[in-house]
């Protein structure tokens, strides 16, 4: 199979119902409905080999979560077409449910009330996985996450990154050969983010699973993805290397400067964009061809203590692709 | 599916399902309170019924048993997942949902019943009288009356909870329903009380068989069968039931969630 995971031209469109506030509002929402259209994905296309890592970013409300919605057949696209491991994710079929997975960071699907091992035995079950098989995924992964301590427990009683990693367990339980990640890291302290990074990794490695992930900290972008897809008000914006993201919309590098003494605002001006100016330091963007001059004049002209010259962060680079929102 | 439901791992499935259920212990008893209201009117028919104390024991005992085999709270928790999302776990799992929740409301049961039991022990005590007039005969024919019973409001739940994904709130068509079986059903009263002629209507209705027609049989007043109306009934909501559902998923907007 040359494709995995496959979106041409995907579409969705939803009808929201609109109501004005207050009592004449609520009566007239009471006799007439009003209705507004939402385009939330406008022919997005892509397409992931087996095994590869993707993030998929773009600020709230780009269609992330309805592309992925589409993709495990959660949704029934308006237009377009998904096809996820030769199958078409609306029919639902068993075969290709037992392949994929779909974790979101702000929803649970171990059962509040009951230890993890409840909704792991629950999933051994759905999935049909032999008793001897369970036990040691579910030893394989509860060391890997480092969560062994905390299975006996009731769900609700787990801190949130405890939490998410037996999420991860069960969501994976079935030895998936898809994973569509949905901010998988949302609300959880570096720690455990980095211990979610890790297993998906390890995971993604053994197993040579496909990935699909969408995140906020760039963090895990950087960490897991090689390839990134862009989207922005329903439309790809990008599809490319993480490099190629920075160096198609960060035409510029960024100057860290520590100085003898402190800087009026408005000194750094002429040489950059300032994006941070705190007493002795500064940070600003300069344009790649004027860098070597920038700097040279810098030097020259302030007393500087320190200087660096590196790459801009990519949360800086991702914001100003969200708000230029450049087409590819 | 069907393969899976008859191994090993459903049992499995179900046994987790049961722990689950039993995890609500304080829900536990207000549902066995809940299904309490036949034992309330027998108090009401044992003092002004023209039958003997005995008979009127009988009837509402095997009504109340009945009461258990009515796995309606479907209605609710499909409703509540399609509003809020929920359902899209569910969705992602190598069968569909309704099987979920049919193992579910099945878990219930075994739960449920053996709760039951000391309640339904008190009955021969209470009311002499109320084992001589048992028939070992007639319980195969209660037994199906509760299994059709359990089917058809399984699938009438299924129907209700699937109309959640074209109404906001489909929840109130199970109290409309809930109120007509009350009283056209046998619940409040036995139908022998009723004028014969809105009897007979009923008789087209799934109502009787629900309530009424099982437990008079199993206590003992002759009644004719009605076991072929209430398979009917069950078919014609069940392919209602899935028309719905069908439709519904391609409308499902998997909010929440």
């Amino acid at each position: 199979m040359e494709y995995a995971v496959v979106a041409e031209e995907l579409r969705k469109t939803y009808w929201v119902a609109e109501k004005e506030p207050g009592l004449f509002g609520t009566l007239r929402h009471f006799v007439r409905r009003r209705y507004r259209r939402i385009e939330a994905v406008r022919g997005v296309s892509f397409a992931l080999r087996p095994g590869e890592i993707v993030g998929f970013l773009g600020p709230n409300g780009a269609g992330k979560t309805t592309t992925l919605k589409m993709l495990t057949g959660l949704l029934y696209p308006s237009g377009g077409r998904a096809e996820v491991l030769g199958y078409r994710p609306q029919d639902r079929r068993p075969a290709f449910l037992r392949q994929i997975t779909l974790v979101m960071g702000n929803k649970a699907q171990l059962l509040w009330d009951l230890p993890v091992l409840d909704t792991l035995r629950i999933n051994a079950a759905v999935y049909e996985i032999p008793e001897a098989e369970y036990q040691k995924r579910v030893r394989r992964f509860a060391s890997m996450l480092g969560i062994e301590g905390v299975l006996t427990q009731p769900v609700r009683k787990l801190s949130l990154g405890e939490r998410m990693k037996a999420e991860l367990m069960a969501a994976l339980l079935h030895h998936p050969r898809v994973l569509f990640l949905d901010e998988p890291t949302l609300g959880l302290d570096v720690n455990a983010q980095a211990a979610v990074r890790d297993f998906v990794r390890q995971y993604a490695r053994a197993e040579g699973a496909t990935v699909l992930l969408t995140s906020h900290y760039m963090a895990d972008i950087e960490a897991l993805a090689e390839r990134v897809i862009v989207i922005h008000e329903g439309r790809l914006l990008f599809d490319g290397g993480l490099k190629g993201l920075v160096e198609r919309f960060a035409p510029y590098k960024e100057v860290r400067l520590d100085l003898e003494a402190p800087l009026a605002p408005g000194d750094l001006a002429p040489f950059g964009e300032v994006v941070e100016l705190r007493g002795q330091s500064a940070r600003l963007l300069v344009e790649k061809p004027r860098l070597t001059a920038v700097v040279a004049r810098l030097l020259a002209e302030f007393p500087v203590r320190d200087l660096a010259v590196e790459e801009p962060p990519l949360e800086e680079v991702i914001g100003r692709v969200f708000r230029e929102g450049r087409v590819a | 599916m069907v393969r899976w439901i008859l191994s090993q791992k459903f049992l499995a499935y179900l046994e987790a399902l049961v722990a689950q259920n039993l995890a609500y212990r304080g829900e536990l008893l207000f549902f066995v309170l809940a299904q309490s209201l036949p034992l309330l009117f027998l108090a009401l028919w044992v003092e002004g019924g023209p039958r003997p104390d005995a008979d009127y024991a009988r009837y509402y005992f095997f009504a109340w048993l009945a009461g258990f085999f009515r796995p309606t709270g479907v209605a609710y928790n499909l409703g509540y997942e399609i509003n809020t999302g929920r359902l899209s776990p569910l969705l992602l799992r190598p069968f569909s949902p309704v099987l979920d929740h049919l193992a579910d409301q099945l878990a219930l049961l075994l739960v449920y019943l053996p709760l039951a039991m000391p309640v339904a022990a008190l009955f021969p005590a209470l009311f002499p009288g109320f084992l001589g007039g048992l028939s070992v005969a007639r319980l195969p024919g209660y037994a199906l009356y509760l299994a059709l019973g359990f089917c058809f409001h399984f699938a009438l739940g299924w129907l209700f909870g699937a109309l959640a994904f074209f109404l906001e709130r489909s929840e109130g068509l199970l109290e409309a329903y809930y109120g007509l079986l009350y009283f056209f059903g046998g619940m409040t009263l036995p139908l022998d009380a009723l004028p014969p002629g809105l009897v007979r209507w009923l008789g087209w209705t799934p109502l009787p068989y629900l309530v009424y027609h099982p437990a008079a049989l199993a206590a003992g007043w002759e009644r004719q069968a009605g076991y072929g109306v209430l398979a009917g009934w069950t078919l014609l909501t069940g392919a209602l039931a899935a028309l719905a559902w069908r439709r519904g998923l391609a409308r499902y907007s998997a909010m929440g969630a």
